[in-house]
């Protein structure tokens, strides 16, 4: 057990695998951390910065996200301290100024205890958590989508923002983006992704009749997963 | 052929290019030809000599005399006076700002007599371009040193010794960071060298990387034989085509003499560098980015538990350090640490390259021990405010550097010193203010610049500048409401500690230190709708004081839009309600009478 560390998360003693971020540990241990861009199926990416703490060790504290901060020996973590809450809200105001229609960041505010109404709204509902450009790089493998320009004007987008030719409709964007930012629509035998510009035509079941997926999608996947040519011709039902 | 009599070092800087250097070259060879004198006289072009507002600039040796603000029509008088007959040209001497005197030699000089040279060794000395003159002022003999007499760890130890800490802002111990790098595990290692200088106004590392590129070079070589990194990188950026042109000039030159390579001086110690040209975003000067972009990626920084010298360039252990913190190297080998710290203070020994630009009478780059006063460098060196005018505040550190006030114009300049007044070394750039300058207008002008130049990764960077600009916005166009200072400072406090990288964490600098020593301009923007300096546009208006006004009709001839009315005889009038207050009839009036109110 060389690789078990022992910190103290607001004071209580536990133990840990070395190197296991912070956040993880407090939510084993049902200690709330609120996060906006953090999702288990990928990477960590530290960007939102809800889920700061406050950790101590050789004597110095320090604020870092507990998404990606790994468990080391002797680190004490402190997940409400007023430097922390302060912090925290002031990204949260951020936030909401940047949202503030948005039900999910005015819920997650009201939850903090956090007011707007003192920062000129933004309107966008998008909080560049770059979870969709993330899953569709780190989980699909597609890598279709990007951050276009940088600052305030960053935004996830597809390459040169036209339609994109490489995104197979999957909806795995659509899913994580945690503000629904992203719309899809599946109508008459398309599939659409209006942030992407995306219409693909979607597969049907050669029994039933039924849409199964967009073409694009299963042909990736059987390509993928190396699978038969006529492995996608019935859908779920009708095999 | 005739011995050469004398060398003509003509500054080959980008700021004397600007201002028509190379002209002067060729009309200053062809002189020459045409008087014979192109045996005897050698014509040597330099790099930056740091007094830019005077060029272009020629040195003449052994003389030792120095010509500034050259124009072609200088050129036949200078040849067949100075190098024919062997007087001085006197009326093309820099002349004391003050006493109005002509100096004829660079040492005399105010602006060069308090400077310490050390990064600057061959400043105005030596051709870039050639390796033999580099060598000639003892290059490469620390490289020639480190490998024959050193270990890696005596190396090492010698720079701990010295104090050294990173010239780019960071401040950190160069030696640390070395020693974990060389202990950190991984196959191969890495050096890199910041060359991605990027804040408004600072030309420290151009100057060094144009002027002196082996000095660069030759740091690099000894530190990766210390670290036992196989592979360097040197970031420049792309606006710095005169930089880059001369570095690769220099590696070509230090490979053809086997400085570079494999078993470089036989010593079975194989290294080499490749340049890599960053695009011009202000983040890859932050070091993670800066890797990020190296490797063919969006330059954004990354989370800073991992550090560089583990996992750094392709997971790789790698040492990053900025131009002038390498080109201090070769002087530790050859003179030794304890002559390196003998000057600075106790915390920051050495000396530190600062680019002096803004409201002083002499702009350029200087390079000073740590310790020295901001009044020395302002006053002494840099000459004073110009136009005779009050001084207001110095900005050190780059745009997320502070504004320091008058009050504080005798604190030793060291790392920690300008940290604790609220701004910060940087890599050295310093921005003198003068008491026309509005400092809620420039804590919105750097704003400005960082809106468009964070990376836009992290919340309270991206969002936070995006509020400051708002509000700083509405303050000086008289919209500022109560509690906006307030909401400020807390935008501010959340930047500082919820910030990805140093830049977010830096960025609240300039509004966080001018709410700190200016916050009366800001009340009287908020609560008075005054700018007291009188320079935010929506909050003066211009008159015209007819006891004073003489009726010449200067300032109704630069009107932009026509709104100044008046005779022969008769005192002129501003209509209010056309005027778009862009000051050109104050500038032009010849007896004040213009006011700005």
């Amino acid at each position: 057990m060389d690789d078990m560390v022992t910190i103290t998360l607001n004071g209580t003693e536990i133990k840990a695998q070395k190197g296991t971020p912070l956040l993880s540990i407090a939510r084993e241990k049902n200690v709330y951390i609120p996060t906006l861009c953090h999702n288990d199926a990928l990477v960590p990416y530290g960007v939102c910065r809800m889920c700061l703490v406050e950790i101590e060790k050789g004597g110095r504290k320090r604020i870092v996200t507990s998404c990606n901060y790994p468990a080391e020996e002797g680190l004490a973590v402190k997940t409400d301290t007023e430097r922390v809450v302060k912090t925290r809200s002031i990204v949260m105001e951020l936030l909401l100024a940047r949202a503030p229609e948005n039900k999910m960041i005015v819920d997650l505010a009201a939850r903090l205890g956090v007011k707007g109404g003192r920062l000129t709204e933004v309107n966008d509902d998008c909080i560049l958590c770059g979870m969709c450009v993330r899953v569709c790089d780190e989980v699909v493998g597609v890598s279709a989508l990007g951050f276009f320009s940088r600052g305030t004007s960053r935004m996830p987008t597809t390459p040169f923002a036209e339609p994109s030719e490489t995104c197979i409709g999957c909806g795995s964007c659509v899913y994580v983006c945690p503000t629904g930012y992203i719309k899809m629509e599946d109508k008459d035998g398309t599939r659409y992704i209006h942030n992407w510009k995306v219409a693909l035509k979607m597969a049907t079941c050669k029994k039933c009749g039924m849409y199964i997926a967009p073409q694009r999608q299963l042909d990736y996947i059987r390509k993928t997963a190396d699978l038969p040519e006529d492995f996608y011709d019935l859908c779920f039902s009708c095999r | 052929m005739k011995a050469v009599r004398s060398h003509l070092l003509l500054c080959g800087g980008t700021g004397c290019r600007a201002s028509g250097g190379m002209t002067l070259k060729d009309i200053l060879e062809a002189e020459l030809e045409k008087r014979g004198l192109s045996d005897e006289m050698k014509i040597v072009v330099t790099g930056c000599n740091g007094f830019c507002a005077l060029g272009p600039i020629l040195v003449v040796q052994p003389d030792d005399v120095i010509y500034v603000s050259l124009k072609p029509k200088d050129i036949p008088e200078l040849v067949s006076e100075h190098f024919i007959k062997g007087r001085i040209v006197k009326r093309l001497l820099y002349k004391h700002p003050v006493t109005k005197q002509e100096i004829p030699t660079m040492q005399q000089i105010p602006f060069f007599a308090q400077q310490e040279l050390r990064v600057l060794r061959n400043r105005g000395l030596i051709d870039p371009e050639k390796i033999d003159e580099y060598i000639g002022r003892d290059g490469y003999s620390a490289l020639a040193k480190a490998l024959a007499e050193m270990t890696p760890d005596q190396i090492i130890d010698e720079v701990e010794k010295s104090g050294l800490r990173g010239r780019g802002g960071g401040g950190f111990l160069t030696a640390r960071k070395w020693r974990t790098t060389r202990s950190a595990p991984g196959a191969v290692r890495y050096v890199i060298c910041n060359g991605d200088e990027g804040d408004p106004g600072a030309f420290m590392d151009r100057s060094v990387m144009e002027g002196d590129p082996h000095s660069v070079i030759e740091g690099m070589i000894i530190g990766a034989y210390a670290i036992g990194a196989s592979k360097g990188y040197i970031y420049v950026r792309m606006e710095y085509p005169l930089a880059v042109k001369n570095l690769a000039k220099a590696l070509t030159d230090a490979r053809a003499y086997g400085l570079l390579g494999d078993n470089i001086l036989g010593s079975g110690f194989s290294f080499d560098i490749e340049i890599n040209r960053g695009g011009g975003a202000f983040i890859c000067g932050e070091s993670s980015a800066l890797m990020q972009s190296i490797m063919g990626k969006a330059g954004e920084p990354r989370a800073k538990y991992i550090h560089t010298s583990e996992k750094g360039l392709w997971d790789m252990p790698t040492n990053l350090n900025n131009v002038e913190t390498w080109a201090n190297v070769p002087l530790i080998i050859n003179h030794g640490s304890a002559w390196f710290a003998s000057i600075g203070t106790k915390g920051s020994t050495g000396t530190k390259v600062f680019s002096l630009v803004g409201g002083v009478n002499n702009v350029g780059l200087v390079e000073v021990p740590m310790g020295i006063t901001l009044r020395e460098i302002i006053y002494d060196i840099g000459g004073g405010i110009k136009d005779d005018k009050k001084f207001k505040a110095v900005q050190t550190g780059g745009p997320s550097g502070g504004c320091i006030p008058a009050e504080h114009l005798d604190t030793p300049v060291d790392f920690d010193e300008l940290t604790k007044l609220g701004s910060m070394m940087g890599s050295g750039g310093m921005i003198v203010m003068d008491e026309d300058t509005c400092m809620v207008d420039v804590a919105r002008y750097f704003i400005n610049f960082l809106v468009d130049e964070s990376c836009g990764k992290c919340t309270p960077c991206r969002e936070g500048l995006r509020h400051f600009l708002t509000i700083l916005t509405r303050i000086t166009e008289g919209q500022g409401q109560e509690g906006d200072v307030e909401l400020l400072e807390e935008i501010g406090d959340g930047m500082i500690w919820g910030s990805l990288c140093a830049l977010g964490g830096s960025a609240p600098n300039p509004v966080m230190s001018t709410i700190k020593y200016f916050r009366d301009e800001y009340d009287a923007h908020i609560r008075d709708k005054k700018c007291p300096a009188r320079v935010c546009t929506k909050l003066i208006t211009f008159s015209i004081d007819p006891e004073t006004c003489i009726a010449c009709g200067k300032c109704k001839k630069v009107c932009p839009v026509n709104c100044i009315t008046g005779a022969k005889k008769v005192p002129h009038v501003i209509d209010e309600s056309i005027c778009i207050r862009c000051r050109a009839c104050y500038e032009v009036c010849p007896t004040d009478a213009v006011k700005i109110r």
